[in-house]
């Protein structure tokens, strides 16, 4: 049993698993607390990612495009919400599939008018270019060890952000019980745009990070957003704890997977979701029944 | 769904007269496009049994199409095609089967859930053909196109008189397809799937195991769209795992959004629509996933009925098929009178 | 006990009911018995648990405690649809009807959801199904709404739609009824006509009424159960119920 590789991956799963879950608590947080179904969601992680590709071309800084990243998220999120969004929350499911199937087309080809259809690779910031040694044989890259670290930080401060403030109990509530949300009066509308706003501040933040360890190339959300989606129906719709839990188990699993059986690896996840189906029709943390 | 007034399905008649003579009048490139608008629109009419006749949206309905694809792809020799008479019932069971459990597994969640479960499947059915060799991978394949033959008894046609044929068979496939689901739905059975979309829950209330619909619904709808996908194998003769991704379950739903939710015939005229509009968006640029984009959002901001819910003056109405009358009174959905 | 020897078996029966929500027992420790002929009211203050009851009985919230019973069978924790081929029938309190359809259509859906036709028979036009038609109509003519029978149902005025619930219920051929809240934003007249109706069915079926009117149910109710805080406070014929002290502190107030 090769110890050094099987740790590596587990810290791979973990660090996918923690990307995992800055995109998929936006989701779940979006859907909980307003009913949207956003499939471009994933689209949002793609524009972090060619952010940090444009910005780190530009200046050669991958920490300048972090927060760059997640400004232009709050503010992306703010225009998204008050102009497209607010609309769309008592119509039909379909609709909303179909507006956000709209976004994604329109957000890859402005991408592929912008900067074009190649792969593009991302450098490591060369702070962090090196390999922290854990044991004799084996050592570990110093980038995903900061991403991982900037990904517990960031679960750390929603955790504290919705348990422990008046806005995230409003948030919370209004994620558990929609109807919740009238009664609240003026706050819904700042509910709203503050949630969506974060949402994709986290989904930009994630691209940003995901940059330089998956290259950027076209349609990149695809496979994010899809397995963010499995995240949440696993975690739980409108639970961030519930997608923190689920995300790490569908990291390892699906990392895991890749690594030791690739035949079935692309479907592990997916067999994963239908077990969880079976045995909790509402995902393991749902919310409702 | 149906047209209520004899105009209406006076106008449908029409339509189908049109598409009929078309091959008569132009040249063989709208000849296979037309082709090709067919074979969107059975897709389309077969996820309408769900999306608009039983309130089910799902969005990986492409996977029963793709799925007959590369059962015709599968079962078909390297160096000869096999009659149609073989490969689509073949293909249409296949694709049956996978909905069978696709469904019993998916049906047991609702909403969002089952609009993310039927992704998730679809997805995997995608991950089955582009990571493993079963159907040429990424890459895709090639296949000999099933032929028109009965008992080995070929229909003889010259190269230039085979699309034309293809054409009529992917026609009569549809008006079949349209006339089996207007009889499905004027049925018992239909009108229990109407009342599971309008309240799956009285419905439960008052007897019925809306589980054992659903799943039935899901599974005839599955073979229908394996009637489209059959005939994608016939037409175009190459099998990709594109026919199997979201992308391709989500444009159908926009064909139905765009030709009108809540009539029969809505999801073919947003099929002929959407193809006829991916021609028009070649000639003024090459972007077609742009125009693709803008028209959804165009429809979904400014036509959330659909093409059939726009209004015309009153006295043109009476030339309309029913459905944009609905939108002018709340009639009864009832019994079909007469 | 002395009741049970001298009243026929009970039709629906529950044996120590319960459910409870995460911690809270919205019902506790309830045994109610009905029989056919008789109508049976429960009555108690909002959150006393009594529409939770009627969803364990109908077979929409399973229950946590306690079993139900229905001639002799155990019927605890089927789905609704079952309770109602079971010979389970109910009208809701808040309006949930078909609502896009005519109130001939949801009479007939009701009709056809207890009729168990073998799948090929499904595929029939449904204009052809008379005795589901018959059957239909049959209900629509009990509760006085046959005129309507081709308008929307969700046009209804909120008096007609209660009829239809009925008419619903009635469709689908019980041997219980369970009527939560039926009288709710009823005018004076309608609510008299219902009162008629609903002696009319209690003489054929096993009614479980839940209400607020209280001068309604003291009119009405052959037996009657109070329930305050998910449990049985006290139960019996109306007249004693009335006289009870302690439902008189903890419900009644100034209706005594």
């Amino acid at each position: 049993m090769d110890i050094a590789g099987l740790l590596a991956q587990l810290l791979n799963g973990l660090q996918y698993g923690l990307l995992l879950f800055l995109i998929a608590s936006g989701l779940t947080l979006v859907f909980g607390v307003m009913g949207i179904i956003n499939l471009a969601h994933g689209s949002l992680f793609m524009v972090g990612a060619y952010t940090a590709f444009i910005i780190t071309s530009a200046t050669g800084s991958l920490w300048i495009a972090l927060p760059a990243g997640i400004a232009g998220g709050i503010v992306l999120g703010i225009l998204l919400e008050r102009f497209l969004f607010r609309h769309f929350y008592e119509r039909e499911h379909l609709d909303q599939v179909l507006l956000t199937f709209a976004l994604i087309l329109l957000f890859e080809e402005g991408r592929s008018l912008l900067v074009g259809n190649d792969f593009y690779s991302v450098p490591i910031p060369a702070a962090l270019d090196f390999s922290i040694p854990i044991t004799e044989g084996f050592s570990y890259s110093a980038y995903r060890f900061a991403v991982i670290g900037i990904c517990l930080l960031v679960a750390l401060a929603m955790f504290l952000w919705i348990e422990r403030t008046r806005l995230g109990a409003k948030i919370r509530a209004a994620a558990e019980k929609p109807e919740m949300v009238d009664v609240l009066g003026i706050d819904a509308r700042r509910i709203h745009l503050t949630v969506f706003a974060v949402g994709t501040a986290l989904a930009l933040a994630a691209g940003v990070l995901a940059a330089p360890l998956y290259s950027v190339y076209p349609n990149m959300g695809d496979g994010f957003l899809i397995i963010s989606f499995v995240v949440v129906v696993i975690g739980g719709l409108g639970s961030v704890s519930g997608a923190f839990w689920s995300a790490l188990l569908i990291g390892l699993v699906d990392t895991l997977g890749k690594a030791y059986l690739p035949v079935v690896a692309g479907l592990s996840v997916y067999v994963l979701m239908a077990a969880v189906l079976l045995w909790r029709p509402s995902g393991l943390f749902g919310a409702r029944p | 769904m149906l047209p209520e007034t004899k105009y209406g399905w006076l106008g449908l008649g029409l339509g189908a007269l049109a598409l009929a003579l078309l091959p008569l009048f132009v040249h063989p490139y709208y000849v296979e496009l037309g082709t090709y608008a067919l074979i969107a629109a059975m897709l389309a009419l077969s996820l309408q049994l769900l999306v608009g006749c039983t309130g089910l949206v799902s969005l990986g309905h492409a996977a029963f199409y793709g799925i007959a694809a590369y059962t015709v792809y599968l079962i078909t020799p390297e160096n000869k095609g096999l009659s149609i008479i073989l490969t689509l019932p073949v293909a249409v069971l296949v694709a049956g089967l996978a909905a069978l459990v696709v469904g019993a597994l998916s049906l047991r969640t609702r909403g969002f859930f089952f609009l993310m479960v039927t992704l998730a499947f679809g997805q995997m059915v995608f991950f089955l053909f582009h990571d493993t060799k079963i159907g040429g991978g990424a890459d895709g394949a090639f296949l000999m196109r099933p032929a028109l033959s009965l008992f080995g008894f070929d229909l003889p046609l010259t190269r230039r008189q085979r699309p034309i044929a293809i054409y009529y068979v992917g026609l009569v496939q549809m008006v079949l397809m349209y006339a089996g689901l207007a009889f499905l739905l004027r049925s018992l059975f239909g009108r229990v799937l109407e009342g599971i979309r309008v309240n799956e829950h009285r419905m439960q209330a008052v007897g019925y195991n809306t589980y054992r619909y659903k799943l039935a619904a899901f599974v005839i709808a599955g073979m229908l769209a394996g009637v489209a996908g059959h005939m994608w194998a016939m037409h175009r003769g190459f099998v990709n795992p594109e026919l199997v991704g979201w992308h391709r379950s989500a444009e159908a739903l926009l064909m139905i959004l765009l030709g009108g939710l809540n009539t029969l015939h809505g999801p073919i005229l947003g099929a002929l629509a959407l193809t006829g509009l991916g021609e028009v968006a070649q000639i003024v640029t090459e972007r077609k996933l742009l125009v693709e984009g803008l028209v959804i959002l165009f429809v979904v901001l400014v036509l959330p009925k659909g093409l059939s819910g726009l209004r015309l003056p009153g006295e043109w109405r009476r030339f309309l098929p029913a459905a944009s009358k609905e939108a002018a009174q709340p009639a009864a959905e009832s019994l079909p009178h007469g | 006990m002395a009741e049970s020897l001298s009243r026929p078996d009970a039709l629906l029966a529950t044996t120590a009911l319960g459910r409870n929500f995460g911690g809270l027992a919205a019902v506790h420790d309830v045994s109610i018995r009905l029989h056919r002929g008789e109508l049976h009211a429960v009555i108690g203050p909002n959150g006393a648990g009594k529409s939770t009851l009627v969803n364990m009985l109908s077979g929409h919230l399973a229950p946590t405690a306690g079993s139900i019973w229905l001639n002799d069978r155990d019927v605890t924790g089927e789905p609704a649809w079952r309770m109602t081929r079971l010979g389970i029938g109910r009208s809701f309190q808040r309006t949930n009807l078909l609502a896009s359809l005519s109130v001939l259509e949801n009479v007939r859906l009701a009709a056809q959801g207890v009729a168990e036709l073998p799948a090929t028979r499904l595929l029939r036009s449904a204009r052809r199904e008379l005795t589901l038609l018959e059957a239909a109509y049959e209900a629509l003519e009990r509760v006085g709404l046959a005129d309507a029978a081709h308008r929307q149902s969700g046009v209804l005025s909120h008096g007609e739609q209660r009829q239809l619930e009925i008419a619903m219920a009635l469709a689908t051929r019980p041997q219980v009824l369970l009527l939560d809240e039926p009288l709710a934003g009823m005018g004076p007249e309608e609510g008299e006509r219902f009162t008629h109706l609903l002696k009319d069915l209690a003489r054929e079926h096993a009614v479980l009424l839940v209400e607020h009117d209280m001068d309604f149910v003291f009119a009405v109710a052959d037996r009657m159960t109070v329930m305050v805080d998910g449990r049985v406070l006290a139960e019996g014929l109306p007249a004693d119920v009335r006289a009870n002290r302690q439902v008189q502190r903890a419900y009644l107030g100034g209706h005594a």
